[in-house]
C-alpha cells in the first residue's frame, strides 16, 4: 500500500512507514522523527460511517474495535490489539461470523465515523467581535461582509455580535425594540478586573444560557435586527489626535466574547470571529501605547527581550484562549491592516483552539472578503466542519505517542500511550481542538518503546480516535486505526536501513521537520534551529546515501530521498525560519498556516511551485530558481501566500504593445490567459485567499518572486549575463548548489 | 419645651398694639378675613364674629350666603384702596376708576354681592363723615409741631414720624377729610362705632401730633401702633368693652389701607391709644353681634355717601401722584404717605420701617382679665399679631430700592424699581441701617446677614441689564469690586473712588466720560452699572464647547413603569424639549437605570436610538459621541424613545432588587465631566445597588447614614470639581435615606424634591410642573461669587448649597431658585452717619456657554440708634437666617435642641428691643417690635413644620427634603412655606380675581389665619405653601360655586383626578372660573413659578389631613398653640429683663 493510498483511505501519512524494531534502532536511525500527519476531517468516498456508537476495548486502553482485532470462531469476545484485552462482544454483535461482520471489522475499513445517538448539540454558534476603530469605508465593507455572512450562516445556527474600539460593545440581539448592547470599558482597573466575573454583572444569571435567546439568536430569528446593527455600526467616534492611536480595547473584547460563550455555551460548538483592524491600545493585552511615537514591535525587539507589553500581553491572550479551550470554542482572527495588530501576541488563543487565522491588508482587500466568506460557502458545499473535537490516540505497545504539532492543546491525559520523549504539545495522549475542517492536520510524533531487538509480535498500530460536533449538531466519532510494518530483524544492518529507507517518505518527513523547527523557534533562536536543520540533514544523507566516503561527487540519494535537501534548504531560507522582511505578526501568520495545513500545502509553503506558460511548449513546472526566469515567459508562482503571475519583459512589452488585444495573436492572448485560469483555480480552492499579484519583470512586485526563488544567478555569479538565462537576485544568500555542493562534502565526511 | 397653657398661672390680656393696625388692615381690607372668623373682626363689630359665636352657621341663615355679606364690605374698602393707590400712581386712572370700574364688576359678577354692596357703601360715608369731622384737624395740627421734636427726641418718635404722613396729604387739607371719608367707607364696621370713633379719635389726634398725621389723615385710624407708653396705659385699663371697638373702629375706617395703617401708629405713639389696648381685651363676642346690627345699619347709610367720598379721592390722588412721578430721590415721596399707599410705594414705605421701629405692642397680660381670656381664647387671637393683616398692607407696593428704608416683605405682590441698591428680590438684609460697631449689634440681637438670590426670576421687573464690554469689566485695581453705581467719578472723571476699598483708582481710557458738575457722568444714560443695582457683564462670549448638559437620570422598576412615574417623568422631558427648547442646553442626554444603567444614544446618525448598558460595578460613560445631543437634531429618534418607552421595558424588575443609583449618577457625573452641566435623578428606592448601596437603618436620622453614604460624598466632591449640579427627584416608595446621598444635591447647589405618599392621580401634574420648573429655570455653571464689603464689615461666613473655599463661594451650580446667606461681621468701626456698602459679584457660565459675572449692589445706613435698627430689619431676613441656623444645626443635634434654640434667639432679640427700646413700658406688657411683630408666629409656625417636628411619623426623607429648603432656599420661599397662605375664593370681594386697575397684576383676596377655626365649612380655599397650590373645598361647599368651577352639585364621590379634568373642561366659562383661574395664576407666578398645576382636596382625602398639619397657630401634638407660644416668650423675655 502506498503512501498515498493511506492518506487517502485514512488522513493519515507517516515520515517512516516501515518502523524500526527497537529503540536503539530508532534513535539510530530514523534521523527524521518517527511522525505523522494526520487529517481527521480528511474527506473520503471510502469512509464508513454507521449510525451506532463504538465498542471500547474494557482495557486501560480504551480503543475501539477495528479490523485489526481478533476474533476467534465463537465470535463471543475479541482481543484487543493495543493491550490484549479480552472483550466480550455485546447481545448485538451476537450475528457475527467469518462471513457477516460489522462494518468496523472488515478489512479496508480502517476509517470510520460513528454518529453517536447522543442529544443533538445546538447548531455552532457564531459570535462576531467587530473592530469599530477602522476608517469609514472599511468598516462599510466589513459589515456588509458579516451582513453578507447572515445569508449563509445555517438558519439556526445562534450568532452573537460584540464590537469593540476604546470600549466593548456587547450587543443583546434579543431586544428588538432599538439596538441594546452591554459597554464594558476597554481598560477596567486592573484591580477589580476579572474575567470569569464579567458575564456574572450581565442581568441575572438564569438568563444566561443559550434557551434565553439574549445575546446569542438564531439567525432566522433576528436577521433583521442584526442587520439594522449592523447598518448602524459606526466608526468609533472617541476623537483621536494626530499623535495617537484609536483606542482599541482587542483584550476586553476578547475577555467578553470568551466569557460570554463559556457561561452561555459551554461545551456547545462555536466560534469567536474577531475581525481586528489595528493594535490593541487600551485595557489587558494592549501591544502598543496609545503614542504613535512609539512604534510597535519588531523581531528585532522581541529577540532582544526589550518589548515593553509583548510577555504580558501574550500571557492575557494566552489565558483567554486556555479559557476558551475549556469550553470548547474556537477563536478566529481576521487581522485586516496594513500595519501590525498584534497577532503575535493573539496568535495563542487561536493556536490553542483551533481557528482560523486571517491576515489581509484591509477589510475591503479580497484577501479578507474572499477567505470570510469562504468560511461559510465551503460549508455548502458539505465542506466537514468539526467543533469541540477531541483526538485521542491508541499506540500498540511497542509504540509510544510523544507529543503532537498543530492547533491543539493538550487535555493532560497521560495514558500507558504516552512516551518519555516529549515533541510538541506532550505528556498526553489526547487533545483537545475546538476547531476543524478538512484541511486541518496534525502532527504526532512517536517513538519506538521496545527494548527487545527481535520485532515485537504485536502489530504496529496507531489508532486516533477523534470525536467532534459536525456542522449539522451531530456528535460524530471518527476512527482511524493505521497499522505499519516493523522492519523485519536481520542481522545485517545495511539490510535494515535500506528496508527503512524504502518507507521514508520525503514529503511528510519535510513537513514534520518544518513543524517541529517552527515549534522550537517560539523558544529557541532561529540560527541555532537552523543549524539543528543542517545537522538533521546531513544525518540523515550521510546515513541513507550512497556514497564513498570523502569523496562528494560520489554521492546520490535514491529516489524517496531525493528532493529532501531541497525542500530543507528552500525550509530554511523561508519566512518561517527567516525574519528578514516580514513583521512578527507577518511571521506567527506564516508559522500558524503551516501547522495547520495538510502534507501538500505545507509542501508549497516550504518549497513554492511555479510554472512557466511560453510558446515553446505546453506549461510545465519550473525549478525554483533565477534560471528559470526569462523574457518571453510567464511565470505562475504559488507559494500558498501568494499568487503570482509574472511577465518576463519580452511578453510584458507586448502587451503594453495591445497585442494581446490584436486578433491576429489569439494565441497570445491565450498565452496570457492560461496562468490566470490557473491562478484562478488555486484562488478557488485556497484558504485563506492568498494575495493574487499580476506583474511584470523588472516591476516592484517581483520581489515576491525574486525572495524566494534559488538565487543561482547573482551578482556574484560567473555565469554570462544571458537575460534570457535567468535574472540576477541581488543577495549574498548561498543558492542551492552551493548548499548541496557543501551537504555532500560533509556527508561523505568521515 | 413648649410652656402648655401658661394661661392657668396668668392670665395675659393680650393687648397688641400692633395687633391692633393689623385688625385693622384687615377689617379694611380684606372684609373677608373677618368672614373666616376671624376673632379680630368681632370685636371691630364685624358681621364676621357673629357666625363665630353662633358655632354653626350664623352667617347663613341671615343672607342666604352669610358669606357674601361680608364680601361686599370688604370689596368695599378695597375699591377705596384701589382709588388711592390710583391716586398714588396715575392720575389719569385715577378719575375713570373708582366709580366705573369697581362697581360694576361687583353688581355684574354676583348679585348678592351687590346687594351687600350698597349697603355698605352707605354705611361707609357715614362713618367717614363722622371720622372725618373730629379726627382729620387734629392730626394736621398736631403733626407738624410733633414729628421734628420727637423725632429727634426719642427715636421711637422718630420713626412714627417719618413713617406716617406724606407730604401730599397735609398740603391737602381738605382731602384728608376725604380721605377719611374712603376709608371709613371701607369698614362698615365703623357705623356702631361710630361714636366711638369719634371719641377715639381724638385720642389719635392728641397722640399723633405729628405732622405726618396730619397729612394722612386717613391713616391716623390706621395705625396699630400707638406709642409705647401710650398703649402700656391704655392696655391696663380695659375696663370698656365698647371702647376698645370704638377705637377699632376709629382705626379702621380711618385707615385707607394697609399703609396706611401702619404709618398710623406712629400717631399713636401717644397715650391716646390707651382706649386701644383696652378696647381689645374687652371686646367679648357677645358685644359683637350687637354691633352687627348696627353695621348694617350703617350700611345702609353709607352708599349715599359713597360717591362723595370717591370724588375727593379722585381729586386727591392726583396732587399726589405728581410729586411721585417727579421724584425719583425726592424725600418728599418718601414723607408722603399716600393715601392710597400701597401703590404710593416708596412713600408707604418709607412710612412703614419707621412705624415698626414704634412698634410697640403690648401684650399686656392682665390678670384682671384673665376671666374674660380663658372664656374665649378667639378674643385673644384677634388680637396677636396676623401674617395676615400684616402683609396684606404691603401687597401692590412699589419699592424703589434706593430709599435706604427696609424693603417689603419678600411673598407679597409688589414691584420693585431698581435705582442703585438691588432689588430685594436678588439681594435682602436682615438689617437696612446697621450700628456702628459690633457691641451695638450684639446688644440689639439681630443677626447681620444678607441673603442672596444672585439669578432670581424677577418677576415683571424684568432681567437684569446685561453689559457687553469690549475689555474686562472696570473693577478697583486695589480689591477688584466691580464698578458700581456708589462709586464716585473724580477730578472730571477721571478717577473713581473705590466705596469697598477707598481706593482711588484712574478711569481707564476707553471707559472715560467727563463728569457734570453733581458727579454725574454724562454717559450716565447709557451705562447700567452706574445706574443700578443688578447687571450682568458678559466676561466671555458663547463658546459652543463650553455649553453644559443636561442628563435625566430615570429608575425604570415595576413601581415607576406601573404607576405611570416614568411615564410622567418622560412627558415632562418631552414637554420641556419641545416648548421650553430655549431654557435648556443644547446637550441632553438620558440614562435609566435599573440594577444596570442605560445610556440612551440619540446621536442623529442613528435610525433608532440605542440603549448602551453598563454592568454594575463597572461605572463609565459608555458613549463616546451621541449621548448628549440637541434635540432639534435628533428629534426623530427622541421622539421614537419618548413614544416606545413602554415597549424597552417589558419586564421592570421589582423595587426589592439592588437598583444602581449609585452608579448611574456617577456616570451621569462623568458624562459631564468636561463641560459640565445638571443631572435630574429620578428615584423611589434606597440605593442599594453597588457602588453606592446604603444599608436599611432603623434611626431616622438626618445624618448620613455610616453605610453607603461615604460613596456620595466623594462623589459630590467629584461633581462639584466637575462642574456637575444634582437635583434629585424623590417619589418614595420606602424610606430612601435621603441624608445619605443628598450631599449630591446640597454640595453642588442641586434640589431636592421629595413626593412623600406620591399618587398617580393627584401628584403627577405636580412632578411634572416641578420637573419642567427645575430643568428649565435659569442656571449659572461653575459659580464663583465672593462678597465685598465697605471697610469695617466683612463677610464671615456663608450658609447655602455651597462649598466656600477661603472667602470665596464655589458653586457647581446655581439657580433661580436658589440662595445664599452670608453673615457679615465688623473687623473695625464705622463712621457714624456713614454708609456702608456691600458688593455681591458671581461669575458664572450660563446654558449657552456665556461667562457672565452678575453684580448685585447693596448700600447701608449707619446709625447708632438702637430703635433705628429694629425698624430698619427685615423679618423675612431674620426668619430665613434663623431658618438657615437652625437647618444647619439639627445635623448635629436634635429636633428639640434646635427648637429651644431658635425660641432663645428670638426671645433674645424681642428682649433686647425690650430692654432698649422700650424699657418705659409695663412688665407686664409684652411688646413686639412693629417690623418684626410677626416673628413668634414665625418661629412657631416653622417650628411646626416637618424638618423640626419632633412627630415620629415622619421619615428622615421629609425631615431632611424640608431642611434642605430652609438652607437653600430664598427668603420668598421660605416664608410661605413656614407660614402657608390660605385664601378664601367663595367670598371673593368685587375686585378680587381682576387686574389691578393700576398695576399688572391679578388682585388677590385676603387669606386667612393658619387656624382651624378660620375655615368655613361652607368654603373654597386656596392653600399655598410655596410649592403646591391647592383647592380646597370644604364639606358644605356652596354649590352655586362648585357649579362655576367644576358644573357638579357636591364633590361627594369625586377625586382629585376628575375633579381636575372637570374643572380644566369648565375653563373660562364662566366669570367665576376665570376669576379663580387668574388668581390661581396669579398665585403661581408670585411664588417664581412659570406654571403650577393645581391639586383639588375634598374632605376626607389624605391630603385633606396634611393640610390640616399646617395650621400651625392651633396647638399641634408636640407644640403649643400661637396664643400660649407668645405668652411663653413673654415670660421669657420678662425673666431675661428680671
Amino acid at each position: 500500500m502506498s503512501f498515498d493510498q493511506s492518506e487517502d483511505r485514512d488522513g493519515v501519512r507517516f515520515s517512516w512507514n516501515v518502523w524500526p524494531t527497537s529503540r536503539v534502532e530508532a534513535t539510530k536511525n530514523l534521523l527524521v522523527p518517527l511522525g505523522c500527519l494526520y487529517t481527521p476531517l480528511h474527506q473520503s468516498p471510502e469512509i464508513t460511517q454507521v449510525p451506532y456508537p463504538p465498542l471500547r476495548c474494557k482495557g486501560i486502553c480504551n480503543a475501539i474495535l477495528n479490523p485489526y482485532c481478533t476474533i476467534a470462531p465463537p465470535y463471543k469476545t475479541w482481543v484487543c490489539p493495543f493491550c490484549l484485552q479480552h472483550n466480550q462482544f455485546p447481545p448485538h454483535y451476537a450475528g457475527i461470523s467469518d462471513v457477516n461482520r460489522p462494518a468496523e471489522l472488515l478489512p479496508h475499513v480502517t476509517t470510520i465515523e460513528y454518529q453517536l445517538p447522543t442529544a443533538e448539540t445546538p447548531l455552532p454558534i457564531y459570535l462576531f467581535v467587530v473592530d469599530v476603530c477602522v476608517p469609514d469605508d472599511e468598516l462599510q465593507s466589513l459589515t456588509d461582509s458579516l451582513t453578507m455572512s447572515l445569508s449563509l450562516i445555517p438558519e439556526n445556527s445562534y450568532v452573537g455580535l460584540i464590537t469593540f474600539g476604546s470600549m466593548v460593545q456587547l450587543y443583546e440581539l434579543g431586544f428588538t425594540s432599538c439596538p441594546k448592547s452591554y459597554v464594558f470599558r476597554g481598560d477596567p482597573p486592573t484591580n477589580t478586573f476579572k474575567i470569569a466575573n464579567l458575564m456574572q454583572k450581565v442581568g441575572s444569571p438564569e438568563t444566561m444560557n443559550l434557551q434565553s435567546k439574549r445575546f446569542l439568536v438564531p439567525v432566522s430569528e433576528c436577521e433583521f435586527h442584526l442587520t439594522s446593527i449592523l447598518e448602524e455600526i459606526q466608526k468609533d467616534p472617541c476623537r483621536v489626535a494626530s499623535d495617537k492611536r484609536p483606542l482599541r480595547a482587542t483584550g476586553m473584547a476578547f475577555s467578553v466574547a470568551s466569557a460570554l460563550l463559556s457561561t452561555v455555551a459551554s461545551n456547545m460548538g462555536g466560534r469567536i470571529m474577531a475581525f481586528v483592524g489595528g493594535p490593541g491600545t487600551s485595557g489587558p493585552g494592549l501591544v502598543v501605547s496609545e503614542d504613535l511615537r512609539e512604534p510597535i514591535r519588531s523581531h528585532h525587539e522581541v529577540i532582544k527581550g526589550k518589548t515593553k507589553y509583548t510577555s504580558k500581553a501574550y500571557q492575557f491572550y494566552k489565558s483567554i484562549g486556555e479559557r476558551s479551550v475549556a469550553s470548547g470554542h474556537a477563536i478566529d482572527i481576521f487581522s485586516c491592516s496594513l500595519d501590525q495588530v498584534g497577532l503575535y501576541e493573539m496568535r495563542e488563543m487561536v493556536k490553542l483552539t483551533g481557528g482560523y487565522m486571517v491576515l489581509a491588508d484591509s477589510f475591503d482587500h479580497p484577501m479578507f472578503t474572499q477567505s470570510f466568506q469562504k468560511i461559510f460557502t465551503r460549508e455548502d458545499n458539505a465542506f466537514k466542519m468539526g467543533y469541540n473535537a477531541e483526538i485521542q490516540v491508541c499506540t500498540s505497545m511497542s509504540l509510544k505517542v510523544c507529543g503532537a504539532i498543530g492547533h491543539m492543546s493538550s487535555k493532560n491525559n497521560k495514558t500507558s500511550c504516552v512516551g518519555e520523549n516529549e515533541i510538541g504539545i506532550g505528556g498526553t495522549s489526547s487533545w483537545k481542538v475546538c476547531a476543524l475542517d478538512q484541511n486541518s492536520t496534525f502532527a504526532f510524533y512517536f517513538e519506538i518503546a521496545n527494548t527487545q531487538q527481535n520485532a515485537p509480535e504485536q502489530l504496529g498500530l496507531v489508532q486516533f480516535i477523534t470525536s467532534y460536533q459536525n456542522s449539522f449538531g451531530k456528535q460524530i466519532l471518527r476512527v482511524s486505526t493505521i497499522r505499519r510494518e516493523w522492519v523485519q530483524h536481520t542481522i545485517e544492518q545495511q539490510q535494515n536501513i535500506t528496508m527503512l529507507a524504502n518507507g521514508f517518505d520525503q514529503e511528510t518527513s519535510a513537513v514534520l521537520m518544518a513543524r517541529l523547527a517552527v515549534f522550537k523557534a517560539e523558544t529557541e533562536e532561529l540560527p541555532d534551529i537552523t543549524r539543528w536543520l543542517d545537522k538533521m540533514l546531513i544525518k540523515l544523507v550521510s546515513k541513507y546515501a550512497d556514497y564513498r566516503r570523502d569523496d562528494p561527487t560520489s554521492f546520490k540519494l535514491v529516489l524517496n530521498f531525493s528532493i529532501y535537501p531541497h525542500f530543507m534548504f528552500h525550509l530554511r531560507r523561508s519566512s518561517f525560519l527567516q525574519v528578514f522582511n516580514s513583521s512578527p505578526d507577518e511571521s506567527s501568520f506564516y508559522r500558524f498556516m503551516l501547522n495547520r495545513e495538510n502534507v501538500s500545502n505545507s509542501l508549497i509553503m516550504i518549497q513554492p511551485t511555479l510554472e512557466k506558460y511560453s510558446f515553446n511548449g505546453p506549461p510545465h513546472p519550473e525549478v525554483l530558481s533565477a534560471s528559470s526566469i526569462s523574457t518571453d515567459s510567464i511565470l505562475l508562482l504559488d507559494t500558498f501566500f501568494h499568487v503570482l503571475i509574472f511577465h518576463g519583459e519580452t511578453i510584458a512589452q507586448w502587451r503594453k504593445a495591445g497585442y494581446d488585444k490584436d486578433p491576429q495573436h489569439q494565441n497570445f492572448r491565450d498565452l496570457l490567459q492560461a496562468p490566470k485560469d490557473d491562478a484562478a483555480h488555486i484562488l478557488k480552492e485556497r484558504f485563506p485567499y492568498p494575495r493574487y499579484i499580476v506583474c511584470d519583470q523588472h516591476s516592484g512586485e517581483a520581489r515576491f518572486l525574486l525572495a524566494i526563488i534559488d538565487p543561482n544567478i547573482t551578482h556574484t555569479s560567473n555565469t554570462p549575463q544571458d537575460p534570457s538565462k535567468g535574472e540576477i537576485v541581488f543577495t549574498d544568500d548561498v543558492n542551492l548548489h552551493v548548499f548541496l555542493e557543501h551537504l555532500k562534502k560533509f556527508a561523505v565526511q568521515s | 419645651m413648649y410652656i402648655d397653657r401658661i394661661d392657668s398661672v396668668y392670665v395675659w390680656k393680650i393687648i397688641l398694639k400692633m395687633s391692633y393696625p393689623n385688625q385693622q388692615e384687615q377689617q379694611s381690607g380684606y372684609p373677608q378675613q373677618n368672614q373666616g372668623g376671624y376673632p379680630q373682626q368681632p370685636q371691630s363689630g364685624y358681621p364676621q364674629q357673629p357666625p363665630q359665636n353662633q358655632g354653626g352657621y350664623p352667617q347663613q341663615p341671615q343672607s342666604g350666603y352669610p358669606q357674601q355679606p361680608q364680601q361686599n364690605q370688604g370689596g368695599y374698602p378695597q375699591q377705596n384702596n384701589f382709588q388711592q393707590n390710583q391716586g398714588g400712581y396715575t392720575q389719569q386712572n385715577q378719575s375713570s376708576y373708582p366709580q366705573s370700574n369697581y362697581p360694576q364688576q361687583n353688581q355684574g359678577g354676583y348679585p348678592a354681592q351687590q346687594q351687600q354692596h350698597n349697603p355698605y357703601s352707605q354705611q361707609a360715608p357715614p362713618t367717614t363723615n363722622n371720622t372725618s369731622s373730629v379726627s382729620p384737624p387734629p392730626p394736621t395740627n398736631s403733626a407738624p409741631p410733633l414729628n421734628p421734636s420727637v423725632q429727634q427726641t426719642t427715636p421711637m418718635i422718630n420713626n412714627t414720624a417719618v413713617y406716617s404722613q406724606p407730604p401730599n396729604n397735609q398740603q391737602q387739607s381738605p382731602q384728608p377729610i376725604t380721605n377719611n371719608n374712603n376709608n371709613m367707607g371701607g369698614y362698615p364696621q365703623q357705623p356702631q362705632p361710630s361714636q366711638q370713633y369719634q371719641s377715639g379719635y381724638p385720642q389719635q389726634t392728641v397722640s399723633s401730633g405729628h405732622p405726618q398725621q396730619t397729612n394722612s389723615l386717613s391713616p391716623p385710624p390706621m395705625t396699630n401702633n400707638t406709642t409705647a407708653p401710650t398703649n402700656s396705659t391704655s392696655y391696663s385699663q380695659p375696663t370698656n368693652n365698647s371702647q376698645p371697638l370704638t377705637n377699632y373702629q376709629q382705626y379702621s375706617p380711618n385707615q385707607p389701607s394697609g399703609s396706611n395703617m401702619y404709618q398710623q401708629p406712629y400717631q399713636y405713639n401717644q397715650p391716646q391709644q390707651q382706649p386701644y389696648g383696652q378696647q381689645q381685651p374687652q371686646q367679648p363676642q357677645q358685644q359683637q353681634q350687637p354691633q352687627q346690627q348696627q353695621q348694617q345699619q350703617q350700611q345702609q347709610q353709607q352708599p349715599q355717601q359713597q360717591p362723595q367720598q370717591q370724588q375727593q379721592w379722585n381729586s386727591n390722588p392726583v396732587p399726589g401722584l405728581q410729586n411721585l412721578s417727579l421724584g425719583p430721590n425726592n424725600q418728599q415721596q418718601q414723607q408722603q404717605p399716600y393715601p392710597g399707599q400701597p401703590y404710593g410705594q416708596q412713600q408707604p414705605y418709607s412710612g412703614q420701617p419707621q412705624q415698626q421701629s414704634q412698634p410697640q405692642q403690648p401684650w399686656q397680660p392682665q390678670q384682671q382679665q384673665t376671666n374674660q381670656q380663658t372664656e374665649d381664647n378667639r378674643i385673644n387671637m384677634s388680637k396677636v399679631p396676623s401674617p395676615t393683616a400684616i402683609l396684606e398692607q404691603f401687597n401692590s407696593f412699589v419699592y424703589k430700592t434706593n430709599s435706604d428704608v427696609s424693603p417689603p416683605p419678600s411673598t407679597v405682590q409688589q414691584l420693585v424699581i431698581d435705582q442703585q441698591n438691588a432689588s430685594p428680590n436678588f439681594l435682602r438684609s436682615t438689617l437696612y441701617t446697621i450700628p456702628e460697631n459690633e457691641d451695638t449689634l450684639n446688644l440689639i440681637h439681630i443677626p447681620f446677614a444678607i441673603h442672596v438670590q444672585p439669578l432670581a426670576y424677577n418677576g415683571i421687573a424684568g432681567e437684569v441689564p446685561v453689559i457687553r464690554t469690549p475689555d474686562k469689566p472696570i473693577q478697583c485695581k486695589r480689591c477688584h469690586s466691580y464698578i458700581n453705581p456708589f462709586n464716585p467719578f473724580t477730578n472730571g472723571g477721571k478717577y473713581f473712588t473705590c466705596r469697598f476699598c477707598e481706593f482711588e483708582n484712574q478711569v481707564p481710557q476707553e471707559y472715560f466720560s467727563a463728569t457734570l458738575p453733581n458727579g454725574q457722568r454724562t454717559d450716565y444714560e447709557q451705562r447700567p452699572e452706574l445706574q443700578r443695582g443688578s447687571y450682568d457683564f458678559i466676561k466671555t462670549e458663547a463658546n459652543p464647547t463650553q455649553v453644559p448638559g443636561y442628563v435625566f437620570v430615570i429608575e425604570v422598576s415595576q413601581v415607576t413603569i406601573n404607576s405611570g412615574i416614568v411615564q410622567n417623568i418622560i412627558n415632562a422631558i418631552r414637554k420641556i424639549l419641545n416648548e421650553h427648547y430655549d431654557s435648556v442646553p443644547t446637550k441632553v442626554g438620558i440614562i435609566t437605570y435599573d440594577t444596570e444603567v442605560h445610556f440612551w444614544s440619540f446621536k442623529p446618525t442613528y435610525s433608532y436610538p440605542q440603549m448602551k448598558v453598563l454592568t454594575a460595578d463597572n461605572v463609565f460613560v459608555p458613549i463616546n459621541d451621541g449621548f448628549l445631543v440637541d434635540y432639534r437634531e435628533s428629534k426623530q429618534l427622541m421622539d421614537f424613545f419618548f413614544d416606545n418607552f413602554n415597549t424597552f421595558f417589558k419586564r421592570p424588575q421589582p423595587s426589592n432588587q439592588p437598583f444602581a443609583f449609585g452608579a448611574s449618577v456617577q456616570a451621569a457625573s462623568m458624562s459631564l465631566e468636561k463641560i459640565g452641566g445638571r443631572v435630574f435623578t429620578f428615584n423611589t428606592t434606597l440605593p442599594k445597588g453597588s457602588p453606592g448601596a446604603i444599608a436599611k437603618r432603623v434611626e431616622r436620622s438626618v445624618q448620613p447614614s455610616p453605610n453607603g453614604s461615604q460613596f456620595y460624598k466623594m462623589l459630590a466632591t467629584e461633581c462639584v470639581a466637575k462642574n456637575v449640579s444634582v437635583d434629585l427627584f424623590v417619589i418614595p416608595t420606602e424610606i430612601c435615606d435621603i441624608p445619605s446621598y443628598a450631599q449630591l444635591a446640597t454640595a453642588t447647589g442641586g434640589h431636592i424634591n421629595l413626593y412623600n405618599n406620591y399618587s398617580a392621580e393627584v401628584h403627577s401634574e405636580l412632578l411634572t410642573s416641578d420637573i419642567i420648573h427645575y430643568v428649565t429655570m435659569e442656571f449659572g455653571f461653575n459659580a464663583t461669587s465672593k462678597v465685598r464689603s465697605s471697610r469695617g464689615i466683612t463677610a464671615s461666613a456663608h450658609y447655602g448649597n455651597i462649598t466656600e473655599d477661603n472667602g470665596v463661594i464655589q458653586m457647581a451650580g446655581v439657580s433661580s431658585d436658589k440662595s445664599i446667606t452670608t453673615v457679615l461681621k465688623y473687623d473695625d468701626k464705622l463712621k457714624p452717619k456713614s454708609k456702608a456698602y456691600i458688593q455681591f459679584a458671581m461669575i458664572y457660565t450660563n446654558i449657552k456657554g456665556e461667562t457672565r459675572i452678575r453684580i448685585h449692589n447693596l448700600r447701608l445706613q449707619v446709625d447708632s440708634a438702637l430703635a433705628n435698627f429694629f425698624k430698619d430689619s427685615d423679618l423675612d431676613s431674620i426668619t430665613t437666617y434663623f431658618a438657615r441656623v437652625a437647618s444647619k444645626e439639627v445635623l448635629t443635634t436634635t429636633p428639640t435642641t434646635v427648637r429651644s434654640n431658635t425660641v432663645d434667639k428670638g426671645v433674645d432679640l424681642l428682649a433686647s428691643y425690650r430692654k432698649n427700646c422700650a424699657s418705659d413700658k409695663k412688665a407686664s406688657q409684652l411688646i413686639l417690635p412693629e417690623g418684626i411683630k410677626l416673628m413668634p408666629i414665625y418661629i412657631l409656625s416653622m417650628m411646626k413644620t416637618p424638618s423640626f417636628r419632633l412627630s415620629p411619623d415622619i421619615s428622615q426623607d421629609l425631615r431632611y427634603f424640608y431642611l434642605n429648603l430652609y438652607s437653600s432656599s430664598a427668603p420668598s420661599r421660605i416664608i410661605p412655606l413656614i407660614y402657608p397662605r390660605t385664601y378664601p375664593i367663595h367670598n371673593l370681594l368685587p375686585g378680587d380675581g381682576y387686574k389691578h386697575p393700576n398695576y399688572d397684576h391679578i388682585v388677590l383676596p385676603a387669606f386667612v389665619r393658619l387656624s382651624a377655626d378660620q375655615i368655613s365649612q361652607n368654603g373654597i380655599y386656596i392653600h399655598e405653601d410655596g410649592r403646591q397650590i391647592m383647592v380646597w373645598i370644604q364639606q358644605f361647599a356652596a354649590t352655586n360655586y362648585l357649579r362655576d368651577l367644576f358644573g357638579i352639585e357636591s364633590t361627594f364621590g369625586y377625586t382629585n383626578n376628575k375633579l381636575s379634568q372637570l374643572y380644566h373642561s369648565l375653563n373660562g366659562q364662566n366669570e367665576y372660573h376665570q376669576r379663580i383661574e387668574a388668581i390661581i395664576l396669579s398665585i403661581t407666578q408670585l411664588r417664581g413659578y412659570k406654571d403650577r398645576p393645581v391639586i383639588f382636596v375634598v374632605q376626607g382625602d389624605p391630603v385633606d389631613a396634611h393640610l390640616r398639619l399646617q395650621f400651625h397657630e392651633d396647638k399641634g401634638v408636640d407644640s403649643v398653640s400661637y396664643i400660649d407660644f407668645l405668652c411663653q416668650i413673654h415670660k421669657q423675655i420678662q425673666n431675661k429683663l428680671s
